[in-house]
């Protein structure tokens, strides 16, 4: 808690500097941006303290040395009153909002929105960050224990996460969970930390056709998805995609299957959807037994927690991935947390040595699911900070919380509010820390609960899914969409269709077409020839060929 | 229930083979731009449904069955309640239902004590009047013909 | 035992919740003398609790708008009201405008925002627009906004005049938001040469698409959005303002033609005033039909007081809001001139925007 007041002198002469300087760079970084066009640029650097390009080496030194005291100055900024405050409240809420299932990160944020009028930047970002920056390490706790997705990042969870829960090995799935989103989260901060200097390049690099190709290549994860049946797969992601095409066309202002509602015209929204498809099966299910969620009679011991956070290490080197893959799914706008989950779950079971276990209750596949929803947070930042161009829904409404506080996302955040961003840093890692360790304190009685008879927690669930549908736009269509969803999922569950590509095709089918449209719009049929879009071509095709062999060869599915 | 074990996998194929042809029809009348991408699909997804008829069609003759839920009258009670719960938030409003359905269903379906269905009831009325009514001013599912108390939108 | 652990959980629920700091968006007591007389308004507004409904959903600038004004409004309605936000989004807020005019109580507890675009709608005839913009009861706008075309320098684009004969790339939301139909309607009336490149799924995506070099430009972009969000952009001349599109040229901007002045004959002029109108009316509050005449002036007069409050101005320098307030009287003016709209002209736009 304690700042040396040096620190702060000097982080407020640094501040000054950057002041006079801030100008100049920021040009420079347009300018940059504007050189795009021809070709070669150098590369813009973010933030300079000295006021000057750098030259030398003891510029490059002077850079750095400059940039990590900003680094630190935050630390010590997000750990003094008011903002440590408002960080434990925020982590307090997101623990809450995490865990019950229907209440969601997004629509909580929107709910908070108006409490930070008034409030300074970081004890702001504290509040609301430190809420969002823990919903997806508790929501995991949920999907695990009671197979009803926290939030609708935490779907994957459910797949592998569940199975164990039910064997009686639900502390070792919690533990593995829990370990893994705060690696996962950690990657995800440091990752946005390090992305300072070239993230503004990085974002540029990436136009409309490459953004399109990036969907492709995660669309060729659905024969992953697919389970054992493929044909049964496709059929769910065709469906998916139909789905995603609900609403108003961006292109020509036509409503499509809107059937006349003025609702369905923005399309259908992934709340409902995704707690139709899988919470309400799972409560119709908790109903019709007269068991508690863990079926099998284990001993109600918390057995095995270490041993999930050993996993974790074990399998550090696929958690680390899967948090990559989160960080960059992260940075792609409109793709999102929802997405980054099955494709990390997807390919943790293609490089699995035992992939016909996922979906039984592999380890692998909760160490996957469990890194990538903490690491998206710090990827779906990148964009918002540097562009004002959200990364995901959540991330759109943190730009609402900029524009409150009178913020301006764009490379402002990058240098004379380097503080700032770098603030969203820490309190990502320390809110994990946090919410990870109250979590560890707190399993015994979280893992009592599945040893509850389940009606008793019956009328609590449908209570809190029904509000968590019904926030969602404040519409009783949005009840409606989710208990037809609630039809589908239902007899998707029973005859053995699988729903993961459903989702994914349902989130990725929208962004998809925009850029296709977009990318045909600006460049004819030539976009097909660019780089990006032909190396990421190549990943996709690889990818299924690859899916399809390894299908063949494990005996994981058939067609 | 044995119909339904040994014919609901087709029943769930021509459910989705249903969907894409109404999205066909749909297509017919968006416009070219709007209508393009969903006509490189339909192609693919109604020759997939297809095919997934077939096969269950041929599960359907072999007269294979699927392994039915354990009771299922069980299960048709459940969906019940469900569909009640839901049913009466949309009619009655969700402040009426919360009360009602959480001591009726404690009382019948968990066979809790009246003392203790009662206390769960207040709480969760608290919880989302407290939370969401006096905190946060969510609007609520009213219902067709609910009622907002006060302090409640 | 196993019941307490539920309760447990509902009530850790309850307490967490009951922390968030509530009184952040308390009003402020600032002194508004309360008359002596009994007045039936106040009568009425006494522990009430009045609803800005907000046509998008939170964060977006319609909504920041709402809520700078609901967190002091409360003090300048007789009788002092607890003024909350709800937000109802949905197809391009023609849902809530549906609601204030339909479903909305009619007694002025409830007054809502959406889309300054609206009765344009209505005036082209959309079906789906169940409202009449001239019976809505109108409270007063908080800016008026005005709309310009920007382009980046290094295009060949230099000033509005070269659309006429060299082609450019704008991006573009939707075909119907700002970003899509202002080139179309400038394409149509003057025979300008914008590209559309519809889709992005936000104007921030547009401008990114901007940066990125991939558009030259966008047309409809308000100026004040402009200077808060992309402000660097016009000191470093990293794009021009071509034109500016309202029924009078922004203070800040006398240079920039106004889009009027490139129109040929008079009935272009008009259609362009129609349009363009709508800019006066940036920010556009309005009751309910059919509510207490005392009520609503009650109200007119409370958003005016509100805007000119010296605290109130300070909050919006804060957030970096604009606020030029329009009156009850003058939105309703502008609404009425809309619909003045002769019946050949009001087919033409309808053909333009269906298009």
């Amino acid at each position: 808690m304690l700042v040396d007041a040096g620190r702060d002198q000097r982080m407020r002469d640094l501040e000054q500097e950057r002041g006079v300087s801030a100008e100049q760079d920021e040009r420079l970084g347009v300018d940059a941006a504007g050189d795009r066009v021809g070709g070669k640029e150098p590369p813009p650097l973010a933030f300079r303290p000295k006021g000057h390009t750098i030259r030398s080496l003891e510029d490059s030194l002077g850079f750095w040395e400059g940039t990590l005291d900003v680094f630190i100055g935050s630390l010590g900024t997000v750990l003094q009153w008011p903002a440590a405050g408002l960080l434990v409240l925020g982590v307090g809420l997101g623990f809450v909002v995490g865990i019950l299932p229907g209440l969601g990160g997004a629509v909580t944020l929107a709910l908070l929105l108006p409490f930070i009028y008034g409030m300074d930047p970081i004890p702001a970002f504290a509040f609301l960050l430190g809420m969002h920056a823990v919903v997806s390490t508790t929501g995991d706790i949920t999907s695990v224990l009671f197979g009803i997705p926290g939030e609708a990042t935490t779907v994957a969870t459910i797949l592998d996460g569940h199975p164990m829960a039910q064997h009686g090995e639900a502390g070792r799935a919690l533990g593995a969970v829990l370990a893994s989103s705060m690696l996962g989260a950690v990657v995800g901060a440091a990752f946005l930390a390090i992305s300072v200097p070239i993230v503004r390049p990085l974002v540029l690099a990436f136009g409309p056709p490459e953004f399109l190709m990036l969907t492709v290549v995660g669309l060729s994860f659905i024969v992953a998805l697919s389970g054992r049946y493929l044909v049964k797969g496709g059929v769910m992601a065709l469906l998916g995609y139909a789905l995603s095409l609900v609403g108003v066309d961006p292109f020509s202002g036509t409503p499509r299957m809107s059937f006349g509602l003025l609702y369905l015209w923005d399309g259908l929204s992934i709340i409902p959807v995704v707690l139709g498809l899988f919470a309400i099966p799972e409560v119709l299910h908790l109903m019709s037994t007269k068991g508690s969620i863990a079926e099998r009679s284990a001993p109600a011991k918390l057995g095995g927690v270490m041993q999930g956070v050993t996993d974790t290490f074990r399998y550090w080197w696929l958690t680390v991935r899967c948090s990559l893959i989160g960080v960059a799914i992260g940075i792609i706008p409109g793709m999102g947390g929802a997405t980054a989950q099955f494709l990390a779950y997807a390919h943790a079971q293609q490089t699995s040595k035992h992939p016909e276990e996922f979906g039984k209750g592999s380890i692998e596949g909760v160490l996957a699911a469990g890194s990538v929803n903490n690491s998206k947070e710090g990827g779906t930042l990148i964009p918002t900070v540097a562009f004002g161009v959200p990364g995901s829904t959540s991330t759109a409404i943190l730009l609402g919380a900029f524009l409150i506080l009178g913020l301006v996302p764009g490379p402002e955040m990058l240098t004379r509010r380097l503080d700032v961003t770098f603030s969203l840093v820490w309190i990502i890692v320390i809110a994990n820390m946090i919410a990870v360790a109250v979590s560890f304190l707190l399993l015994r009685q979280l893992v009592a609960i599945t040893f509850v008879r389940g009606g008793l927690i019956v009328p609590a669930l449908l209570l809190l899914i029904t509000i968590g549908a019904f926030t969602t736009t404040n519409d009783p269509l949005d009840i409606g969409v989710m208990l037809v969803f609630g039809v589908v999922g239902w007899s998707a569950l029973r005859w053995g269709w699988p729903r993961a590509p459903l989702l994914l095709a349902f989130v990725l089918g929208a962004i998809s077409e925009r850029y296709l449209f977009i990318s045909t719009q600006l460049y004819g049929l030539l976009w097909l020839l660019r780089p990006g879009v032909i190396v990421l071509g190549l990943v996709a095709i690889l990818g299924v060929v690859f899916a399809i062999r390894r299908r063949s060869a494990t005996g994981a599915g058939a067609w | 229930m044995v119909i339904w074990r040994r014919y609901g996998g087709v029943v769930v194929a021509v459910g989705a083979l249903a969907i894409f042809l109404y999205l066909f029809a749909d297509t017919q009348s968006w416009s070219t731009r709007a209508r393009l991408f969903a006509q490189v699909i339909v192609g693919p997804a109604v020759l997939l449904a297809a095919v997934q008829v077939v096969r269950e069609g041929g599960r359907a003759r072999a007269a294979v069955l699927m392994p039915g839920p354990p009771d299922a009258a069980v299960t048709g009670a459940a969906a019940a309640w469900m569909a009640a719960f839901f049913g009466a938030v949309l009619v009655v409003g969700m402040i009426v239902t919360i009360p009602v359905f959480t001591v009726t269903y404690l009382r019948v379906e968990a066979k809790l004590s009246w003392l203790a269905a009662v206390v769960y009831a207040a709480v969760a009325v608290a919880f989302v009047w407290f939370v969401f009514g006096s905190l946060l001013h969510i609007p609520f599912p009213k219902g067709v013909i609910g009622f907002s108390p006060p302090g409640l939108s | 035992m196993r019941i307490l652990t539920i309760l447990g959980v509902a009530a850790l629920v309850a307490t967490a919740c009951g922390g968030t700091p509530a009184a952040t968006t308390a009003p402020a007591t600032s002194a508004v003398a309360a008359t002596a007389t009994p007045d039936p308004v106040a009568e009425f507004y006494r522990g009430k609790t009045v609803k800005i409904i907000v046509g998008y959903s939170p964060g977006g600038g319609y909504d920041v708008y709402a809520r700078a004004l609901a967190a002091r409004i409360g003090d300048y309605i007789p009788g002092k009201p607890t003024v909350i936000v709800e937000n109802m989004a949905g197809a391009g807020s023609m849902k809530s405008a549906n609601y204030l005019f339909t479903a909305a109580p009619k007694d002025g507890t409830e007054f809502g925002i959406f889309g300054r675009g609206l009765p344009a709608n209505e005036l082209t005839g959309q079906a789906e627009a169940q409202f009449k913009s001239t019976q809505f009861n109108w409270v007063g706008s908080m800016n008026d906004e005005v709309s310009v075309c920007i382009a980046r320098s290094d295009s060949p684009i230099k000033k509005f005049e070269d659309l006429y004969t060299t082609p450019m790339k704008v991006g573009a939301t939707g075909p119907d938001d700002d970003t899509g139909s202002f080139p179309r309607i400038l394409n149509a009336l003057l025979g300008t040469k914008f590209e559309l490149v519809t889709g992005y799924p936000g104007g921030n995506d547009v401008n990114l698409a901007i940066e990125r070099g991939e558009v030259q430009g966008r047309c409809g972009f308000s100026y004040s959005s402009l200077k808060s969000t992309k402000g660097q952009w016009l000191t470093d001349k990293f794009v021009t303002i071509l034109t500016q599109m309202s029924a009078a040229k922004h203070a800040e901007l006398p240079n920039v033609p106004l889009v009027m002045d490139f129109a040929k004959d008079s009935d272009t002029k008009q259609l362009l005033l129609v349009v363009f109108s709508r800019q006066a009316m940036g920010r556009p509050f309005t009751l309910p039909p059919g509510v207490p005449q005392a009520r609503v002036d009650a109200i007119r007069k409370a958003f005016m007081d509100t805007l000119n409050d010296p605290a109130f101005k300070a909050d919006a320098d804060k957030q970096k809001l604009e606020v030029n307030p329009r009156s009850g009287k003058e939105v309703e003016d502008i609404v009425k001139k809309i619909f003045e709209t002769p019946e050949n002209l009001r087919v033409k736009l309808k053909a333009i925007l269906g298009a």
